[in-house]
């Protein structure tokens, strides 16, 4: 029990690695599906959102840039149409000064040179409304615009030249009337070009102007666009997410159940349509045990008192069996989750699934194993039945030697064979009415073992168990003195001793081995608690596993734990209700026999010269290695539950 | 199936489970060779004290052993093998918890069938009921 024959420890473990494979196979595909969703989003969004802030960006850059270009625009204009009203100033006062009047025409020629030497070159000029401000502006670029400019500035040196003339020579000179005309000419015509000039730069402003426009238009509708298609995009993957998780809940098999702390059914997943045929609007607010088969309904309600009590978070397992509307029942497992303290569910989370198929599996391969080990169970009957009889009228030794062997063997063919029938896991146990002396129970086990001559049983009190759970305890008991003798030193002892207590009445099985480890004991000791279905981890260590079956069976506790010398004991508790007094099984001894008429002549006296000699170290005449214990207080002890006998 | 009903042939669980085998730790060779079927036991007076560390088995033989009792008798009456009784009687006997007599015939009239003869028929038609 403690370890695997090798064969089946291979065997086992392939089929785990297969298991296991299989499993991180499924692994990979199944939690990947609401993942893939959010990859899938991620990368769409990962491309629409740097569109978006490039858009933006651009379309910040670009308005900041049109506003400053506007701003140089609204100058360049300003600055052209000023040059007309600085050339007729210029004229008027050169035209002041040579008629004696108090003018500056050195001033004005200024401001007429400047506007069009900064329009051509580029620099700065005064903000027509900014008092002293000096604006940049950036030299003309069109080619249209720099020739009237150029024209302008050719104009603007004639003209100075001819004021400069004019004013040299006043109105003395014999050219004066001819430089006057000139001037007049040349600042009508400087107003002409000027003009031509302002219009130029006004048109290549505007083209430039309404180019930014259509740019600024075309930018702030690729990101209208671009947000558009994010908040679609974003919709949509939503929805998507939404859908898969709908059709997760929806279409799977498995049924999600929100339990409110009352027990009621505060949420149910639409799939239960499928699975028991009842819509998910008719169940909230009703009672989940309502569906559950009475038979599992305190399986079922201890398992939620366990998660309810456990801290948040806390999971349970547990199978039950839930009534279809067509009042067929559905065998289904289920994981209870406690997630009373989200705010989202406050409740029970039950992931329920389907399990019928694999029941229904499991009962025919049951029933299989059952029929076959039932065949088997009778055909070894049958050769015990005959083993007894040749048994019978045996009186050579060596030929009843033999025949032990072969009951020996068929006596443990007999308890494979019913503890396959126990883990058919098909409840058809034979019915044995009477109650059994729970010595012969415990002879029965010993009998039932390979080395059965290693075992002492020593102070098993003089009471009886229920008829019907004789084989198992008896197969029970088995197991655990096999384990005993398996696992200690073929020279030492295994003892089975039994005591009373409160709630019934404890058999004790103790090696002196070389013990388990923590770990092994813990494992054993909740196979030994829960036994589970039989596969393939079951077939390593079948003897705690049956024992565990056929504990449950009768409500029998089965523990071990190590002992203070070495070794391990096994404590097999059976309930009260299962012992009896020995009352109504008279003890073994005969009445008084009738006397026999013959004349006795001693033939052996009695061996006194050798008084501590035992015919076999494994004779069960004596206690063996351990003192015994007092007698007599054991016999007042157990006044009542019975005579303890060796 | 025999054997797969409740108490089937009036076998009680006890026979059917329980094995002979490990009432001598498997030994069927008796201490004594002389330990014949009409061999008659008898349980030393006085012995009470030194019962209560015997087995079962002792026990019931050292009870129906008070008054003399022939090992054919004693299997018959506690159901033990005549094999398995044979083992033990030899046991209690070199534990000096019983005696054994080798019973004679002391009948007189010749014309009569032996008493020995008689009885062995008797347990003889005992043991196969």
């Amino acid at each position: 029990m403690r370890s695997s024959p090798p064969a089946e420890a291979g065997a086992a473990s392939a089929t785990q690695r297969t298991a296991a494979g299989g499993r991180s196979g499924i692994g990979r595909l199944v939690p990947r599906l609401p993942i893939l969703g959010d990859l899938r989003l991620g990368r769409r969004l990962g491309w629409v959102i740097p569109v978006l802030i490039v858009l933006v960006a651009a379309i910040v850059g670009y308005n900041a840039r049109a506003i400053d270009q506007q701003r140089g625009s609204a100058l360049i204009v300003n600055t052209a149409a000023r040059q007309r009203a600085f050339v007729e100033r210029y004229t008027t006062d050169v035209l002041l000064v040579v008629d004696g009047f108090q003018a500056d025409p050195e001033e004005s020629a200024e401001d007429v040179r400047e506007p069009v030497d900064v329009l051509l070159d580029g620099g700065s000029v005064r903000a027509p409304q900014g008092g002293g401000q000096r604006v940049e502006i950036p030299p003309a670029s069109d080619r249209r615009v720099r020739l009237k400019l150029e024209q302008d500035r050719r104009l603007i040196d004639e003209l100075i030249r001819t004021g400069d003339r004019l004013m040299d020579g006043g109105r003395r000179d014999p050219q004066y009337e001819a430089n006057v005309t000139r001037l007049r000419v040349l600042s009508a015509q400087l107003s002409s070009v000027s003009n031509d000039a302002a219009r130029e730069v006004t048109q290549v402003t505007e083209a430039s102007l309404s180019r930014l426009v259509r740019i600024e238009i075309a930018l702030g509708l690729l990101g209208v666009l671009a947000a558009l298609a994010l908040g679609l995009l974003l919709r949509r993957a939503g929805a998507e997410q939404a859908a898969q998780f709908r059709s997760l809940v929806n279409n799977s098999s498995d049924l999600i159940t929100v339990l409110a702390p009352d027990g009621t059914i505060a949420y149910q997943s639409p799939s239960v349509q499928r699975l028991l045929g009842r819509r998910p609007a008719d169940l909230v607010g009703t009672a989940l045990g309502d569906l559950v088969h009475p038979d599992d309904r305190r399986d079922v309600s201890v398992s939620l008192t366990e998660v309810v009590e456990a801290a948040s978070g806390a999971t349970a397992n547990f199978g039950c069996r839930l009534q279809h509307s067509d009042g067929s029942w559905r065998h289904v497992e289920s994981i209870c989750t406690n997630l009373a303290d989200d705010p989202r569910v406050h409740g029970l989370v039950l992931n329920i699934r389907d399990v019928t198929e694999q029941a229904a599996l499991r009962r025919s391969i049951g029933d299989l194993l059952h029929n076959l080990a039932r065949r088997s169970q009778g055909l070894v009957d049958r050769q015990l039945e005959l083993i007894d009889e040749l048994e019978r009228h045996e009186v050579d030794p060596d030929r009843l030697q033999e025949l032990f062997r072969m009951d020996h063997l068929a006596t443990r063919m007999r308890r494979n064979v019913e503890n396959l029938i126990v883990l058919s896991g098909v409840d058809q146990r034979r019915r044995w009415s009477e109650s059994v002396p729970l010595r012969d129970v415990v002879e029965a086990a010993v009998a039932e073992v390979e080395e059965y001559s290693r075992v002492q049983v020593v102070g098993i009190h003089d009471l009886t168990l229920a008829g019907q759970a004789a084989s198992d305890v008896a197969h029970l008991l088995a197991e655990l003195v096999e384990n005993a003798t398996s696992f200690s030193s073929p020279t030492t002892m295994v003892e089975v001793s039994g005591s009373p207590t409160g709630n019934g009445y404890v058999l004790e099985i103790e090696d002196h081995g070389i013990g388990m480890s923590d770990a092994e004991l813990a494992e054993a000791n909740r196979r030994l608690a829960a036994p589970l279905a039989a596969d393939v981890a079951v077939s390593r260590m079948m003897g705690f596993h049956v024992v565990g079956r056929l504990a449950a069976r009768h409500g029998i506790r089965v523990q071990l734990r190590p002992c203070w010398f070495g070794g391990v004991a096994a404590l097999v508790l059976l309930p009260a209700v299962l012992v009896g007094s020995a009352g109504e099984h008279p003890a073994m001894a005969p009445p008084v026999p009738a006397g026999v008429m013959v004349s006795p002549e001693p033939l052996l006296l009695a061996n006194t010269t050798q008084p501590g000699w035992q015919p076999r170290a494994h004779l069960p005449l004596r206690r063996h290695g351990a003192p015994a214990p007092n007698r007599d207080g054991d016999t007042d002890a157990a006044a009542e539950a019975g005579e303890p006998v060796e | 199936m025999s054997g797969g009903g409740a108490d089937e042939g009036g076998r009680t669980w006890s026979r059917h489970y329980r094995r002979p085998y490990t009432v001598t730790g498997g030994r069927t060779r008796p201490a004594h060779d002389d330990l014949e079927l009409e061999t008659l036991v008898q349980t030393v007076t006085g012995i009470d004290e030194q019962l209560a560390g015997l087995g079962r088995e002792q026990r019931s033989i050292a009870a129906l052993c008070r008054e003399a009792a022939s090992v054919a008798e004693i299997s018959g009456r506690l159901d033990l093998l005549v094999g398995v009784t044979r083992v033990i009687v030899g046991d209690m006997a070199l534990q000096g918890v019983v005696v054994l007599y080798r019973p004679q015939a002391t009948v007189a009239d010749a014309d009569l069938p032996p008493v020995e003869l008689l009885e062995r028929v008797l347990h003889g038609l005992k043991n196969i009921s």
